[in-house]
C-alpha cells in the first residue's frame, strides 16, 4: 500500500483493480474524513461563539431582531419622524391644491419659524 | 496579381483548416461552440461564464489565428519523461545547448530529441544541469529523473513570443484569477445563516462526496490519480476551485473541466430535484423550520479570520481559496472598507471573470478537446453532482432524525456549493410540497458552507497530489 502514495504512482494510470480498488477507497475515506473533521471543528468554533455571544441560548428568544436572519417579511412603509410627516401632508394638500382643475383656492394666514 | 491573389487565398483560415487531414474537428468544435452559445444567450445558464467560455472556444479553433501557445504552458508539450528518457520539441536554445554536451548522449529524431540519461554520469547529470540552465534561461533542473520547466521561463516565453490570450491565460496559470473571483464572492457571501446554525456545515460536508466517488470512479476509466482528482472536483459545484485544482493536477484537461463544471452548475434546477423527491418523503419536505437567531457584527467579523485560521492551518494548501473568500466577506462585513467591498463585488469579479472565462475557453481546442477522455469528463461531472446532492440529502435526513424532525433535508442538497442556486432549488422544493414553506435561509446555510467544504476538498488533493 505504501507504493500507492508516491509521485510516480500520480502521475501514471492505475494497472491494477485492485489498486484501484483500495486507493480510490482510501482516498474517499481519507478525504470526507477531513472534510468532516476541518467543518466539525468550525462548527465547534460557531457553537463557541454563540455561547460567547449570546449565552446559554436561553436568553436568544429575547435577543434583539436588528440582525435576525428570518424568512423574508413584506416590505412596510417607511418610519417618518412627526415634523417630516407634518411637511409630506402640507406638501401633499398645496400640491392638490395647485393642480388643474381643482378649483381649491387657499391663502397662508400665518408663518412661524422654529 | 493572380500570384498574389493565390498567395492571400492559401494564407486564409479556410485555407489552412483544409489543409489539415482532421478540418473535420475545427468543424465539430463549432458545433460544440454554437450549442454552448445556445445554452448561454438563449437558455441563460451560467451566461455570465459560458458565454466568455465559447468565445474562448471560438478563438482556439480559428486555424492562422495562433492566439494561444498551449506549449509554453503544458510542460509534456516542451519536454517529457518517456520510459526514463526525456524527449522534447527542438528549439534555438536548445540547439545551442547540444552543442554543448557529448553527441553520444542524445539522438535526434525527425521532430523529437532524446536523452540517454542512463548513460550520464553523475559529474555528466551536474554538467547536464548547468549547460540546461545556460541555455534554456534557468529554467529546467533534473530531479526525480525528469525535467521540470520552471515558471520563469514561460514567463519568459510568453512575454517574448505571446500574444493576449497567453497573457491572459498567465492568470490561471499561476492560480491568480480562481482566487480573485473568491474575493468577490466573499464580499457577496452572507455567512449569517452559518454562523446562526451551524450544524450546517455537516450537511456542506457531506454534499462533497460526490467529488471522491467521482475520483474512485475516474480511476477505474483510466485516468491517473492526478487527473481524477482535477475531474472529481468538479462535483464540487464550484467553477474556480475546479479551475485552481485542474490548473494544477492535470492543465490539459482544464477545457473540459471548466466547461462540465459550469454546465453543471446551470443545470442545478434540472439535476437536484428528482434526487430530492427520491430520497425524501412528502412529510419531511413539508417541515418547517424555526427563524434563525441573530447574529451579531462582532461575531460576523471574528468568522472569517477564524476559519481562514483554522482551515489554512489544517489544510495549508486550501489557503489561495478560503484565504481570499474570507478576505473578500471581512471586506464587505467589517464596514470599514465598503469601497474594496464595492470593487471586489463588481468591478474586479467582473473583469476577472471575463479574462477566466476566454483564457480557460481558449484552452479547448480541437486537439486537446475531441478526445473520448472529454466524454469520460462529461459523464463523471454528471455523476459528481449527482452523488453529491444524494450526499447532502443523506445527511439532511440523519439530522432531520437526529433532531426529533426540526430539519428539513431538503436543505442538505443546498451544501453542493453552487450559490445560491441550489438553495434556491431547496427552496422551491419546499415549497412545492407547502407553499407556506420558507427554507431560502435556511439552505444558505449549507450552501456556503459548501463553499468552504469543496475549498477543503481541493486542499486534500493539492497537498496529496499537488
Amino acid at each position: 500500500m505504501e507504493h500507492m502514495f508516491t509521485k510516480e504512482f500520480y502521475s501514471a494510470p492505475v494497472e491494477s483493480l485492485g489498486d484501484k480498488f483500495v486507493f480510490g477507497g482510501s482516498m474517499l475515506l481519507i478525504g470526507m474524513a477531513t472534510i468532516f473533521a476541518v467543518l466539525a471543528l468550525l462548527m465547534a468554533c460557531l457553537y463557541l461563539f454563540q455561547v460567547v455571544f449570546h449565552g446559554t441560548g436561553k436568553k436568544e428568544k429575547c435577543a434583539p431582531k436588528e440582525d435576525a436572519v428570518a424568512a423574508p417579511t413584506l416590505p412596510t412603509a417607511p418610519v417618518m419622524s412627526k415634523e417630516e410627516e407634518i411637511v409630506a401632508v402640507i406638501a401633499a394638500a398645496i400640491a392638490m391644491a395647485e393642480s388643474e382643475g381643482s378649483g381649491m383656492k387657499f391663502r397662508v394666514v400665518s408663518f412661524k419659524r422654529k | 496579381m493572380l500570384d498574389a491573389i493565390l498567395d492571400f487565398l492559401g494564407k486564409t483560415g479556410f485555407a489552412k483548416m483544409f489543409a489539415e487531414t482532421n478540418w473535420w474537428q475545427y468543424l465539430v468544435m463549432y458545433v460544440i461552440v454554437g450549442v454552448l452559445f445556445y445554452l448561454a444567450i438563449v437558455k441563460k445558464f451560467e451566461p455570465l461564464l459560458l458565454m466568455p467560455i465559447a468565445f474562448g472556444m471560438l478563438l482556439a479553433n480559428l486555424p492562422g489565428a495562433e492566439l494561444i501557445h498551449l506549449e509554453y504552458f503544458f510542460d509534456d508539450y516542451y519536454i517529457s519523461v518517456v520510459d526514463g528518457e526525456i524527449t522534447g520539441t527542438l528549439s534555438a536554445a536548445m540547439n545551442t545547448f547540444l552543442e554543448n554536451i557529448n553527441p553520444a548522449l542524445y539522438t535526434i529524431g525527425e521532430d523529437t530529441l532524446t536523452f540517454n540519461l542512463s548513460a550520464l554520469t553523475s559529474k555528466d547529470v551536474e554538467l547536464f544541469n548547468s549547460l540546461f540552465d545556460m541555455y534554456l534561461g534557468e529554467s529546467a533542473t533534473i530531479t526525480d529523473g525528469a525535467v521540470h520547466i520552471r515558471m520563469s521561463h514561460i514567463i519568459k516565453e510568453v512575454v517574448n513570443n505571446g500574444g493576449l490570450l497567453d497573457v491572459l491565460y498567465l492568470g490561471v496559470k499561476l492560480g491568480v484569477y480562481p482566487s480573485l473571483i473568491f474575493l468577490g464572492v466573499g464580499a457577496m457571501t452572507d455567512f449569517s445563516p452559518l454562523i446562526a446554525n451551524p450544524k450546517s456545515l455537516l450537511m456542506g460536508a457531506g454534499a462533497q462526496l460526490g467529488v471522491f466517488a467521482a475520483f474512485f470512479f475516474a480511476l477505474f476509466l483510466g485516468f491517473t490519480p492526478m487527473e481524477a482528482g482535477a475531474i472529481g472536483i468538479i462535483g464540487g459545484a464550484d467553477g474556480p476551485t475546479a479551475i485552481l485544482v485542474t490548473k494544477e493536477l492535470a492543465p490539459h484537461l482544464l477545457g473540459a473541466i471548466a466547461i462540465a463544471a459550469y454546465s453543471y452548475m446551470a443545470l442545478i434546477p434540472i439535476i437536484q430535484p428528482p434526487f430530492m423527491r427520491l430520497l425524501t418523503t412528502e412529510k419531511e419536505r413539508k417541515i418547517k423550520m424555526t427563524n434563525l437567531r441573530s447574529v451579531s457584527k462582532v461575531e460576523k467579523v471574528i468568522f472569517p479570520i477564524v476559519v481562514t485560521a483554522i482551515v489554512c492551518l489544517i489544510i495549508p494548501d486550501a489557503a489561495p481559496l478560503v484565504g481570499f473568500l474570507m478576505l473578500g466577506n471581512l471586506f464587505n462585513v467589517s464596514g470599514v472598507a465598503d469601497r474594496l467591498s464595492k470593487t471586489a463585488q463588481n468591478e474586479l469579479i467582473n473583469i476577472v471573470t471575463i479574462f477566466l472565462g476566454v483564457s480557460v475557453g481558449a484552452t479547448a481546442n480541437a486537439e486537446n478537446f475531441l478526445k473520448p477522455q472529454t466524454l469520460y469528463i462529461i459523464a463523471l461531472g454528471l455523476c459528481a453532482f449527482c452523488i453529491s446532492t444524494c450526499g447532502g440529502l443523506l445527511t439532511g435526513k440523519i439530522m432531520c432524525k437526529l433532531s426529533g424532525g426540526k430539519i428539513n433535508p431538503l436543505i442538505g442538497a443546498a451544501g453542493v456549493s453552487a450559490v445560491p442556486m441550489a438553495a434556491r432549488v431547496a427552496q422551491d422544493e419546499g415549497r412545492k410540497a407547502d407553499p407556506s414553506n420558507f427554507l431560502l435561509m435556511h439552505a444558505m446555510g449549507p450552501n456556503v458552507a459548501g463553499v468552504i467544504g469543496s475549498a477543503v476538498a481541493a486542499g486534500v488533493f493539492l497537498s496529496f497530489f499537488g
